[in-house]
Order: C-alpha cells, then sequence, then structure tokens
C-alpha cells in the first residue's frame, strides 16, 4: 500500500519517535497529512482499511491507533472494538468528519475510546492528544500482564454511587447491583461531592442533568478529581458533542440510553466494577482515563448552576437544610480550588 | 374533492319529500274518491230500489207500457205525468237526491224530474246503453249549473248512476233510472281531510327535515373540520419533509467537506511551518521576497480554509442532524448560528445586528426553531427596501425566553395584518410565496408551549416577539415537535 510505503519514505525526525502511531483512513490524503503531522514526534504507520489495520496490529506493536469512522468494508468503531481485543495497550483515538451519534455512542460503549477528535482536527491540538497517549501508552504494563476484564465478581467494599432524581432508575439500579455492590443513591450534587470522599465508591451512575443542572460538565470534573471512579452515564436524550465531550472531558466509561434495559445495566454494573478493581490493582490503569481539563467557560457556568442549584435549595428548606446550602457552598468552593489546581 | 352533505342532503330530501307527500296526497284522495263512489253508488242503488218499490208497478211500469207507442210530444203530455211527479217529489224530498230519470229499453226519457226532458232520445248514451246491457254504472260530474227539484243549483259535484230495471220474472232489461245525487258537501269534506293530512305530512317532513338538517350540518362541520386538520397536518408532514431532506443534504454536504477541509488545512498548516523553516536559507539566497510571498498565499489559504470550516461548522449546526429532538439548548448559540446562515440568504445591503442577553438552556428542537428563526430573518429582509437592517434579540422576562426579530421595513398594513398568521395568505406573488412561512412558525412554537406575536408599524418596521417557557411544555415538546 502506497501510504505505508510513504511513511518509510518520509524522513525520520532525528529525536528517537515518541510512540507508534497507527492511523487508518480510507482516504489517502488524510493518511498523508496525518504522517506530514505527526511524523516528527512520532514513527507512523498508515494502513488503507480495517483489515488491513487488525493485520499490522497483530504482527506489530503500537501505542495510538487513529481511526477513520466511515471506511467501506470494516467501520472505524467496529475496527477500534477489534483493536482492543489484539492490542489493549495501544490508546484508541477515534476521528471523524461525521458527527454520527450512533457512532459516538459506540465508540464509548464498545470501543472505549481515548479520544473522539473532529475533522478538521487542529493541527497544534492533535499531535498533543497523540503525544498524550502515547506516553500513557508507554507507561502501561506490557501485554502478558495486562489483567484479564473477566475477573470473577469479588464482593467486596465496592459501592456505587448513584445521583439522580428519578425514582425508577434508583430502583432498577438497586435491583441491578444486587449482589455486586452496595448503591448509594444521593439526590444532590453536595451529597455526592460528600460521598465520594469515601474511598469505596468504585462506580458513579449518574443521569445527564439534575434540576437546572447539567450534570455532564461536574461528571467532567469528578473524573478529574477522583481518576480511579469509572463513571456510567444514563440518558434519554443525547447529542454528538455532549457525548463527545464526556469522552473527551469526563472519559465516561458507558453511556446508557432511559429507559434502563434491567439486563444491560447489570451487565455495565459488573464491567464497570471489574474496571474499578483493575485500576485499583494497577494505579498505572487510571492513567488511561486521563481527561482534557474543562474550559474556563465550561467550569465558570458549571459553577453558577451548581450556585444557583445551592441557593434554592436553601430557599425552599427549613432552617437545617440552610445549613445544607452552606455546606454546599464550602464544598463548592472547596471543589473549585481543587479543580482549579488540577486544570 | 370538496363535498357538500348539506346541499346534496337539502336536494334529495327535498325531492324526496315532495315526491313522497304527493303521492300520498294522490292516494289518499283516489282512496277517498272510489270509497265516495262506491258508497253514493249503494245509496243510488238504494235509493233508486225505493222508487222502484215504491213507483214502478203502481206508475212506472203502465207509464212505459203506454210510452212505448207514444211519440215524444205526446209523451210529455200524459196524464200520469202530473201524479208521477208529485209521487217522485214526496219521495225525494229531505234526500241528497236531485234528480231521477227514466228511460224504456229503447233510450227514451219516459220520466225526468225535470220534466222538460221527458220524451228525449238518450240511446246513444253510454250510460244508458250500459245500464240497458245490465250494467250499473256510477260517475263524478261536475255540473256549473244543474236544474235540480224546483230549484237551479250552481257549482256543484254530482254522483250519477244508471241503473237497469229488470223485470222479476223474465230477469230482462225493461227500463233504466237515472239518479244524480249531490256529493258536494261530502267531496268537500275529503278535500279538507287531505289537506289536514297533507298539511301534517309536510309539518312533519319539515320537522323530520330540520332534524336531519341540523345533524347533517353539524357532520358536515365536522367532517371539514377534520378534512381541515388532515390537510394542515400533511403540509406539516410535507414541509418536515422538505425539511429534513434538504437538512439531511447540507449536513451531508457538510461533513463530507471535513475530510477534504482536513487535510488541506492540515497541509497548508504545515507547509507554512515549512516555508518558515526555509526562510533563513532563502534569504541567504537572496529570495526572500518570494518567501514572504509564498507564505502570505499559503495564509491566504489557510484564511479561506477557516472560513470553510466555519461555514461548515454553521451548517451543521443549523440542522442539528446530529442531535436528539428535543435537548436543553444555548438559544444564544443557535441565534448566532441562524444569523450566519441568513446573512448568506439576504442581501448585503441588509445588516443583521445581533443583540442577545444570557439566557438559561431552553429544552427545543433546536432545528425547527433554526427554521422558525431563519424565516422571521429573511421576512424582516424583504420587508426593507434599500438600505436597512433586521435586529435580533434575545432576553429573558420571567420565567419565560424572548426572541425578536425586528426590521425597519415597510411594516404590515392594517389590512393584512390580521391574515398573517393564516394559512396560504401571502403578499407574495404566486409561486414566490406560499403562505405557509407563518403559520408553519407558529405552529412550532406553539408546541414548544411558547406564543408568536406581531407588532408593526406602516413605514417604520416590524417586530416578531416569540416567547418561551424554559423548561418546554411538558409532554408537549416531548412528543410533539417531533412530528412537524
Amino acid at each position: 500500500m502506497s501510504a505505508t510505503d510513504l511513511s518509510m519514505a518520509m524522513p525520520m525526525s532525528v529525536d528517537a519517535p515518541k510512540g507508534r502511531v497507527l492511523c487508518v483512513d480510507d482516504e489517502p490524503n488524510i493518511l498523508r497529512a496525518l504522517c506530514w503531522l505527526l511524523q516528527k514526534e512520532f514513527e507512523v504507520v498508515t494502513a488503507a482499511s480495517g483489515p488491513e489495520a487488525l493485520e499490522l496490529l497483530g504482527r506489530d506493536d503500537f501505542d495510538v491507533i487513529i481511526s477513520d469512522h466511515r471506511m467501506p468494508e470494516m467501520g472505524g468503531v467496529d475496527f477500534l472494538t477489534r483493536a482492543k481485543a489484539i492490542a489493549p495497550r495501544a490508546m484508541r483515538i477515534l476521528l471523524t468528519g461525521y458527527s454520527d451519534l450512533d457512532a459516538v455512542l459506540q465508540s464509548v460503549n464498545e470501543a472505549e475510546i481515548f479520544r473522539y477528535v473532529t475533522k478538521p482536527w487542529n493541527v497544534t491540538e492533535l499531535p498533543r492528544v497523540v503525544g498524550q497517549a502515547a506516553a500513557i501508552a508507554r507507561s502501561q504494563p506490557a501485554f502478558e500482564a495486562w489483567p484479564g476484564s473477566e475477573q470473577a465478581h469479588a464482593a467486596g467494599e465496592a459501592r456505587v454511587l448513584l445521583l439522580g432524581d428519578d425514582i425508577r432508575v434508583h430502583a432498577t439500579v438497586e435491583l441491578c447491583a444486587g449482589d455486586l455492590a452496595e448503591v448509594v443513591h444521593v439526590t444532590n450534587v453536595a451529597d455526592a461531592i460528600h460521598q465520594l470522599q469515601d474511598e469505596r465508591i468504585a462506580v458513579i451512575v449518574a443521569e445527564t442533568s439534575l434540576g437546572s443542572v447539567d450534570l455532564t460538565r461536574l461528571l467532567c470534573v469528578l473524573k478529574q478529581r477522583h481518576p480511579q471512579v469509572v463513571s456510567v452515564v444514563l440518558a434519554e436524550e443525547a447529542a454528538t458533542d455532549t457525548v463527545a465531550r464526556l469522552v473527551n472531558q469526563g472519559q465516561i466509561f458507558r453511556f446508557l440510553p432511559k429507559p434502563l434495559p434491567g439486563s444491560r445495566l447489570r451487565e455495565t454494573l459488573g464491567a464497570a466494577l471489574a474496571r474499578s478493581r483493575e485500576i485499583r490493582q494497577q494505579p498505572g490503569l487510571a492513567r488511561r482515563h486521563e481527561v482534557e481539563a474543562l474550559g474556563e467557560e465550561e467550569l465558570a457556568r458549571l459553577r453558577a448552576e451548581l450556585e444557583a442549584a445551592a441557593r434554592s435549595e436553601a430557599k425552599t428548606k427549613e432552617s437545617p437544610a440552610s445549613s445544607l446550602g452552606s455546606r454546599m457552598g464550602g464544598f463548592l468552593r472547596r471543589f473549585f480550588a481543587d479543580a482549579g489546581s488540577h486544570a | 374533492m370538496h363535498f357538500r352533505l348539506v346541499r346534496y342532503f337539502t336536494l334529495t330530501s327535498m325531492i324526496f319529500f315532495v315526491l313522497v307527500g304527493g303521492l300520498l296526497a294522490y292516494f289518499y284522495g283516489g282512496m277517498a274518491l272510489s270509497n265516495m263512489l262506491e258508497l253514493q253508488e249503494s245509496a243510488n242503488v238504494n235509493q233508486t230500489r225505493v222508487f222502484a218499490n215504491q213507483l214502478w208497478d203502481s206508475d212506472f211500469a203502465p207509464l212505459l207500457a203506454d210510452a212505448a207507442d207514444m211519440a215524444s210530444p205526446e209523451l210529455k203530455k200524459h196524464s200520469r205525468l202530473r201524479e208521477i211527479h208529485r209521487r217522485v217529489l214526496d219521495l225525494m224530498g229531505g234526500s241528497t237526491t236531485y234528480k231521477i230519470k227514466v228511460y224504456d229499453p229503447r233510450g227514451r226519457t219516459v220520466y225526468s224530474s225535470e220534466l222538460a226532458q221527458i220524451g228525449e232520445d238518450k240511446g246513444g248514451n253510454a250510460g244508458v246503453r250500459g245500464a240497458l246491457a245490465g250494467e250499473t254504472r256510477t260517475e263524478l260530474v261536475h255540473r256549473d249549473r244543474f236544474s235540480a227539484f224546483e230549484q237551479v243549483v250552481e257549482d256543484r259535484d254530482l254522483i250519477q248512476t244508471y241503473l237497469p230495471k229488470r223485470d222479476p220474472a223474465t230477469g230482462d232489461v225493461v227500463g233504466v233510472f237515472e239518479i244524480y245525487s249531490d256529493v258536494t258537501p261530502f267531496l268537500a269534506e275529503t278535500k279538507k281531510t287531505e289537506r289536514v293530512l297533507l298539511t301534517a305530512v309536510v309539518a312533519s317532513f319539515g320537522v323530520l327535515y330540520l332534524a336531519l338538517f341540523f345533524i347533517i350540518r353539524h357532520a358536515q362541520r365536522i367532517i371539514r373540520r377534520q378534512a381541515e386538520e388532515r390537510e394542515t397536518a400533511q403540509q406539516h408532514l410535507a414541509q418536515a419533509e422538505k425539511m429534513a431532506s434538504l437538512g439531511q443534504l447540507v449536513a451531508g454536504v457538510a461533513h463530507q467537506l471535513n475530510t477534504p477541509l482536513a487535510f488541506s488545512h492540515n497541509n497548508v498548516d504545515l507547509a507554512i511551518r515549512s516555508v518558515h523553516g526555509f526562510e533563513p536559507t532563502l534569504r541567504a539566497a537572496g529570495r526572500h521576497r518570494e518567501a514572504g510571498m509564498v507564505r502570505q498565499m499559503l495564509g491566504d489559504v489557510l484564511q479561506g480554509l477557516e472560513q470553510m470550516k466555519e461555514l461548515v461548522q454553521n451548517l451543521r449546526d443549523f440542522t442539528r442532524l446530529d442531535r436528539s429532538k428535543v435537548v436543553a439548548a444555548d438559544l444564544n448559540a443557535t441565534l448566532r448560528t441562524v444569523a450566519y446562515i441568513a446573512r448568506n440568504a439576504i442581501p448585503p445591503r441588509i445588516r443583521i445586528v445581533e443583540d442577545y442577553s444570557p439566557l438559561p438552556p431552553v429544552e427545543c428542537n433546536a432545528s425547527q426553531l433554526n427554521q422558525v428563526f431563519l424565516n422571521l430573518i429573511t421576512n424582516g429582509a424583504e420587508a426593507i427596501i434599500g438600505d436597512g437592517q433586521v435586529t435580533v434579540r434575545s432576553h429573558i422576562d420571567g420565567e419565560r425566553v424572548c426572541v425578536a426579530v425586528a426590521d425597519d421595513g415597510t411594516g404590515i398594513p392594517d389590512e393584512v395584518l390580521p391574515h398573517v398568521f393564516d394559512r396560504y395568505f401571502s403578499t407574495k406573488p404566486k409561486g414566490v410565496g406560499t403562505g405557509l412561512g407563518l403559520p408553519i412558525a407558529r405552529d412550532i412554537v406553539r408546541s414548544h408551549g411558547g406564543d408568536i406575536a406581531v407588532s408593526t408599524r406602516v413605514g417604520a418596521g416590524t417586530v416578531f416577539t416569540i416567547t418561551l417557557p424554559q423548561r418546554g411544555a411538558g409532554d408537549g415538546t416531548r412528543s410533539k415537535p417531533n412530528e412537524i
């Protein structure tokens, strides 16, 4: 394939490459552009289709896989899902010009991608993201030491934190969690932040909004603060850019549609708990879910929403609850001080 | 097809009612008449029998026997006649019988209560001939003038009966009686009953007709309303499909552009950096002017690509096909996108001024609202002759979010204003305006639980104001906007 040859023909950078990157796209122009963009820092190998790339993955070890979504033979998400099995250590990035909701949902739930990048990409940003991914991949243990994802469900200390005000969801989660973990149900953000101080919280299950608070931003901040907590998002409605943000800035583990099919939720909770155990056993794994910091504007918006929610809560409740409002205010200050320092 | 239920019903039922009423009256009349004839005939027969029993043997039989050999003028002077006439009058007094005549077997009048007629030959008369052959004949006749006993009556309905008189021994017809009896009051009675009956029939049919008319008219209204609703729904569907397919096309094109944009942008950016790297070399070779030129060229290309990126991004945001139907959207962002798109759809002499206040997220079907906003902006631009501006504003009004689109155009004349939201009402030439833009805009806004209002001043401009609830219209936003 000419694109593959091309990478060999390109002059290599003088510095030692920061990682091996596999680019997959059916458009040779894109492959060339990616090559030219990334070759200075990385060793770039290209493939024009999913099957070709899978073959390369079988032969060679890669740190980062960048794949297009719309390809004739094998879809990008499909390819990345298979790549996950063949090369679990490699970080997966989906690069697409189409904002297809199904594709982005699958890329979360099946391919477990590291980043969702839209075409046209940012010329300074993409090499940075690839560099971050490569660094994470290189910090990971070798293939042999990779923990199996299907571990026995050790009935343990693990807890599931459910954040939301839908009673039906609570009942379903409670039912599905059953013997897997204890469910802690909270209906406001302050309680959620408080509960997260508990080290046993392994999984957070949240809806996309709670009252007037957009929880997607909060989940992003929470992931930044508690990288070991695996998050599962439930939503009735979704927009591609919301899910994309939850991937890039929230590194959510699953995005499930509402109403919830019980069996799927149980399966998801099991997998989330297993992932959490893996991360606890090998803290290095948490790095695989490193997130992009939320922008200043987004943070300001989240803060405004949370403060408004705290105010309205303090207003509606009696004196003991007004202390809840002030407690919440205290939480917020600390919370944002921390988030700010992380960012 | 437009079915005029009430009109057809009126026509058919009228025809039917008239027909039935007419037939009923006709049959009743006929039946009453034949009944009367029958009754009167038997009355006449009885009367005749009375005459025959009382007078035949004593008076008529001898008269007939005498008359056989007498000429008519002599017959008139027959000595018995006076006596017979007196007795006949005695018998007839107080009865409805007006006249009685007796014919001999040849058909000559041997006696008539109108004495002048005695001797007349009625052999050619069908009634007389029939009676001579043995038949009893009865018919209803109308006489304007009639000489009854001792008087002349006028305008009378009479029953005329011819009766054969047989010889009791041989059974041969030996003479004929002719009797007239008056049925005028009887007939008048019948006519009156007929009229009452007809009135009753007409009245009951009228009531029936009215009842049915109201039922049918109600039905017609329901049918028409349903037809209108169906038509509205179909138009919405058609419009929605048009927008959806157009949106799909636009979104498809926008997305397709992303791939060439991606590598073009990437490569030009890299090329500019390379040129940067070559600059010292080129400067040393004395070709720094060329280097600067190339950098500028590539810079322009990059700028062009940036513009295309912006356009593609805006098109994508405008169609919002990647989103679920109802989401909590930032209306200001939506308005910015619409304004961007609208700038390309209106003449450059018209400026779009954007003036947004911070808004909370609004639960809505953004692609539908985009359609509404774009429609209002282009409408506003069309109302402007020459230079002008369309102002798009947003602000919060209590619990509701307001978006106002104002133009400084011609304004809407008073006679047009009440119709701006009417379906198919358009001031544009046929084929240019569908007259559906504003009605559909209003439907979309209402389905979001909001409303649209218009205020205008001729010569100064028009403001369309949309108010939307922040949280949508409960179930309304979740189901309805998706249908449109």
